[in-house]
């Protein structure tokens, strides 16, 4: 077993070596995330890293790896750049800050969707005030309509029976007009 | 890419030298031991930024393009080896101490040390969550600067976290009856 001086058990071996031994259990990091973490950017993804980097010697190990590996590809990255003569770039610099520049470019698209999406809220309520106002008006106008019908439904009750007696009335003007014509015959 | 001979041969040692320096620090973190060849990786990282270079030789090769390169095929290279039959595993343990079962010692100890290690999970499980990370990265072997850097706060935030942290498994660690070295 590790054991350290004095016989004691030394836990930060022990705790290495078990959680190493214990890795393949772990799923693998997303690229992505371990390069942000890497970079020591903040997000949920990399607290979710982060936690399997504390309880997995491999992910500590491949965290590890990523740092280091940052100097070396910047310096690539500058000797290509030189021999394919292009105009030197700050590699490191663009590393750091690209990050930051996408996180507040994703703050600019959220804000532009927020208020994208009030936008349509405010187009489909107003949408739908308007097509509600003329069918209110329409239900009144059927109400009204509905009224008359009863109304007329009253006129013909034994009560107003005077205005079905007047229409009998109107036909009886057409016989003058059948007079006046024939008279002038 | 139409490239003349003494450019070509200019990339190529450029993507070699860097492959070697892949290679070394995949042997310098001990990625090897979760079985892969750091020569296969060298290759395949070569190849794949060779093919970067044959696609579009006015891309910029950002650190963060070359890194995420180097890790696919680092990360792919495990997941490849994790699903490997058992058989095909190397039959001789690792010797750097990093195997689950200490050949060195006898399987007493070897019980010992799994009985430890557990024990020494569950004390840190008592801890509270920022003390009980600050505790595991520092055993996983990160320093302050680097705890504070992953962890977003400042070093010095990181070190009454690791002091606290420390000092709390020390006493769980006593009342379950181990004495360890934390340092």
């Amino acid at each position: 077993m590790n054991s350290s001086k004095f016989g004691k058990p030394d836990v930060a071996n022990l705790y290495r070596r078990f959680t190493r031994s214990r890795a393949a259990a772990a799923p693998l990091p997303e690229v992505d995330a371990l390069l942000a973490l890497a970079d020591g950017q903040q997000s949920e993804e990399t607290d979710r890293l982060l936690a399997d980097v504390a309880r997995s010697g491999m992910h500590a190990d491949l965290l590890r790896f990523a740092r280091a590996l940052a100097p070396e590809s910047a310096r690539l990255g500058a000797q290509l750049d030189r021999a394919l003569e292009r105009p030197a770039a700050d590699h490191a610099r663009r590393t750091r800050h690209a990050p930051h520049a996408a996180t507040a470019k994703r703050g600019w698209l959220r804000i532009a969707a927020s208020v994208a999406a009030g936008l349509i809220v405010a187009v489909a309520v107003w949408s739908v005030q308007r097509t509600q106002l003329p069918t209110a008006s329409t239900t009144a106008a059927t109400t009204a309509k509905s009224d008359r019908i009863f109304a007329a439904i009253d006129d013909r009750s034994p009560a107003n029976a005077s205005g079905s007696d007047r229409i009998f009335h109107a036909d009886f003007k057409s016989d003058r007009i059948f007079h006046g014509k024939f008279s002038g015959g | 890419m139409s490239l003349d001979p003494a450019l070509r041969t200019r990339l190529h040692r450029l993507l070699a030298d860097y492959g070697a320096k892949v290679r070394s620090l995949i042997d310098g973190h001990g990625l090897g031991h979760y079985g892969i060849d750091p020569a296969d990786i060298e290759q395949e990282v070569r190849i794949r930024l060779w093919k970067a270079l044959e696609r579009d030789r006015n891309a910029a090769f950002h650190t963060s393009f070359i890194q995420r390169v180097v890790l696919t095929v680092v990360i792919d290279a495990i997941r490849a080896a994790n699903a490997r039959p058992v058989e095909a595993l190397p039959e001789v343990p690792d010797d750097a101490g990093m195997a689950f079962i200490d050949p060195t010692a006898g399987p007493e100890r070897n019980a010992s040390g799994i009985n430890d290690f557990d024990r020494i999970v569950g004390c840190m499980a008592e801890l509270p969550e920022r003390r009980r990370k600050a505790v595991a990265l520092h055993l996983q072997g990160f320093s302050l600067r680097e705890i504070g850097q992953l962890s977003g706060t400042s070093e010095e935030a990181a070190r009454k976290l690791l002091d606290r942290g420390l000092e709390s498994l020390r006493e769980s660690l006593a009342v379950s009856g181990i004495v360890g070295d934390i340092e």
